[in-house]
C-alpha cells in the first residue's frame, strides 16, 4: 500500500479524506489490523498543548511621524528585543515585566495581543539623522501593527521527563510544583496524541510541514533547538526528551482558546502554545507509527532536587501508568499530575480533523527535511583558545 | 500579647510521621488546641487553634511550611476560574483534600468546592492561574 501527497489533498480537496485522530487510530488498528487501517485513513491527526518557553512573536509597528529607530521598547512595561530593523521587536514569551512580579510577561503581552487588548508601548532611542524621535508612548493592538507572526525556536518536544523531588522541601520548578520526600510526580506530554510520537523519526514532518498552530496556520520552520536524536528507544519511540520543532504563524489567526500565559511560581512565565500536525499515511509504516499508544510510550523519572545537569534516570515510566494518576517507584505510590493539557490536546486533533474534513486544510510535503542525526552539546566553560 | 489563630493543616503521608505539635510547644512555646483531627499514614488534616506570641507564631508558621506541610489560615476559600483552567491536572497531586479528579472519559479536571479546605496549595501550583482566593 503506497499512497502521494497529492493524492492525499486530492482526496482532502474533494471532501472525502479520510481523517482519524492519533487517538481514534488505535482502536480501529487494534480492531482491524495494521494493514486494513492503512488503506482505509488517509491522515491521522495529533495535537499537544502545554507549557513551551522557547517561543515568542515578531512585531512590526509601523513608522511614527517624525520617525525612530527604536532602541529599547516595553509592551506593558516588558522589555522586548529591538536590535533589529528601526520599528521591528521580538517579544520573548519569557520575558518578565520590570520591577518585581513573575505573574505578568511576554506570554501576557502575546495572550493580550491575540485577545484583542490594547497594550501600552514604549521606546526610547539615540535619534539619528533619519530617525530623529527619541521617545514614544502610544497603545498598540493586534489589528494595529503590520506584521505579528510567532516564531518559536523550540515547540513540541518529542518526550519529555517525570518529575520528582527526593529532598526535604517543596520545590518550585519548570516541572511544577514538586512535593518533598517523593510527594507526587508531574510529567508532560500528550504521549499519544503528541505529534512527534506518532511520526517519530520525522518521516513526513520537516521544513515546510503545514500545522495549526494556537488556533491558526502555521508552519515547521527548521528543527527545533537542541534537537536530539540520541536518546535510545523503546517501541520506536524514544525515551526523554528528543526531536523539537522551530514553528512560524501569524499572530492574527491564532485564538487564546489555544494560546495560554502561564505563571510557574517560582520559575517565571511561560506559554502553553497548541500545535497539531497532520501526519499523512504513505504506507503501511506511517499507519503503525500512528498506532503508537500511551502503555508503549516511556518517559524517565528525574529528581529534580539534584542540582546538576547530570541528574540520573530513576526509572522509566508508561504514559499509561502516569495516566491512571498514581505510579508506583521504590515501593511508594506517588499521585501524578499531568502539566499539559489532555483535553485540550484532543480538541486541536479533532479541530485540525474538521479542517482537513472539510477541505479547508491541505498537508504538505516537506521542503527539506529535518536532521537524521543529531546530539546536544552542553556548555562547558571555555577560554578562546581552546575553542579557536 | 498572645493572640490566637486558627489554621488548617494538612499532611502527606510522609510529612504525617513528623512530631509537629510537640516541637510547636517545646520550641516555640505555642498553644495547641486541636478543634478537628483525620491524620493516618496516608495523611491527612489537622484544624488548629493555635495561642502564643505573635512572632513566635511566625516562626511557627515557617517551620511547619518547611516541613512541606500546607497551612492555611481559616478565614478565606478558591474557587476556579472555568475560562482560564485548560485543565493540565497540576493541581490533581499537590491537593491534601482531592478536591480534584481527573474525568476517566473526558480528562478534565473536576473541582470539587466542597471538599476544599482553602490550603492553598493550588493557587501557586496553577501556572495559568484558573485557582484564586477569596476573602469570605
Ligand atoms: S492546575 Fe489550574 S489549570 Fe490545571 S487543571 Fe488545575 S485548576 Fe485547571
Ligand atoms: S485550596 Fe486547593 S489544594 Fe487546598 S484543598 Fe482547596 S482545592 Fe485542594
Amino acid at each position: 500500500m503506497k499512497r502521494t501527497y497529492d493524492e492525499i489533498n486530492e482526496k482532502v480537496r474533494n471532501g472525502d479524506a479520510v481523517v482519524l485522530t492519533a487517538e481514534e487510530v488505535i482502536s480501529l488498528v487494534d480492531e482491524k489490523g495494521v494493514e486494513a487501517a492503512a488503506e482505509e485513513v488517509d491522515v491521522v491527526t495529533t495535537g499537544t498543548f502545554g507549557a513551551m518557553c522557547s517561543s515568542g512573536a515578531f512585531l512590526n509597528f509601523g513608522h511614527s511621524d517624525p520617525p525612530i529607530k527604536m532602541g529599547r521598547v516595553w509592551l506593558n512595561d516588558v522589555p522586548a528585543y529591538t536590535g533589529i530593523a528601526a520599528v521591528d521587536c521580538y517579544i520573548g514569551a519569557t520575558e518578565l515585566i520590570e520591577g518585581d512580579g513573575e505573574d505578568y510577561g511576554g506570554a501576557h503581552v502575546i495572550e493580550d495581543l491575540i485577545a484583542g487588548k490594547a497594550v501600552k508601548m514604549r521606546a526610547d532611542a539615540e535619534g539619528t539623522d533619519c530617525y530623529p524621535r527619541k521617545e514614544i508612548e502610544s497603545f498598540i493592538s493586534l489589528d494595529s501593527l503590520n506584521e505579528a507572526y510567532m516564531f518559536n525556536p523550540r515547540n513540541a518536544y518529542q518526550n519529555y521527563a517525570v518529575g520528582v523531588n527526593s529532598s526535604n522541601r517543596t520545590l518550585f520548578t519548570y516541572m511544577g510544583k514538586l512535593l518533598p520526600r517523593y510527594g507526587n510526580a508531574t510529567y508532560s506530554s500528550a504521549g499519544q496524541l503528541s505529534p512527534l510520537m506518532n511520526d517519530p523519526h520525522c518521516r513526513t514532518i520537516g521544513i515546510g510541514t503545514r500545522i495549526f498552530l494556537g488556533g491558526g496556520e502555521g508552519y515547521v520552520a527548521w528543527q527545533g533547538t537542541q534537537y536530539n536524536t540520541s536518546h535510545p528507544e523503546k517501541n520506536g519511540v524514544p525515551v526523554g526528551n528528543s526531536r523539537t520543532l522551530a514553528v512560524i504563524g501569524d499572530l492574527k489567526g491564532m485564538s487564546t482558546d489555544y494560546i495560554r500565559a502561564l505563571s510557574i511560581h517560582g520559575y517565571g512565565v511561560s506559554m502553553a502554545v497548541g500545535i497539531g500536525i497532520p501526519i499523512p499515511i504513505l504506507d503501511v509504516d506511517m499507519m503503525r507509527a500512528c498506532a503508537v499508544k500511551d502503555e508503549d510510550i516511556y518517559a524517565p523519572i528525574i529528581d529534580y532536587s539534584v542540582e546538576s545537569r547530570r541528574r540520573k534516570t530513576l526509572a522509566e515510566v508508561s504514559y499509561a501508568d502516569l495516566r491512571t494518576g498514581s505510579i508506583e517507584i521504590f515501593d511508594r505510590r506517588l499521585k501524578t499530575s499531568s502539566l499539559s493539557s489532555y483535553p485540550k490536546a484532543r480538541e486541536i486533533a479533532q479541530e485540525l480533523k474538521r479542517w482537513m474534513e472539510e477541505g479547508e486544510f491541505e498537508i504538505s510535503r516537506p521542503v527539506a527535511p529535518l536532521p537524521a542525526e543529531s546530539r546536544v552539546k552542553p556548555l562547558n566553560i571555555s577560554t578562546r583558545e581552546e575553542l579557536e | 500579647m498572645s493572640i490566637h489563630r486558627k489554621y488548617l493543616l494538612a499532611f502527606t503521608p510522609e510529612s504525617a510521621k513528623l512530631p509537629v505539635i510537640a516541637v510547636l510547644v517545646q520550641k516555640f512555646g505555642i498553644i495547641p488546641n486541636i478543634m478537628q483531627a483525620r491524620v493516618n499514614e496516608k495523611g491527612g488534616r489537622l484544624v488548629l487553634d493555635i495561642e502564643g506570641e505573635k512572632d513566635s507564631l511566625e516562626k511557627a508558621k515557617a517551620y511547619i511550611q518547611e516541613q512541606g506541610i500546607e497551612m492555611k489560615e481559616l478565614d478565606k476559600h478558591v474557587s476556579r476560574d472555568e475560562w482560564r483552567c485548560i485543565h493540565c491536572g497540576a493541581c490533581v497531586s499537590i491537593c491534601p483534600a482531592e478536591a480534584f479528579h481527573v474525568d476517566p472519559a473526558t480528562y478534565e479536571v473536576l473541582f470539587n468546592a466542597e471538599k476544599c479546605i482553602a490550603c492553598e496549595a493550588c493557587i501557586n501550583a496553577c501556572s495559568p492561574k484558573a485557582m484564586k482566593l477569596e476573602l469570605w
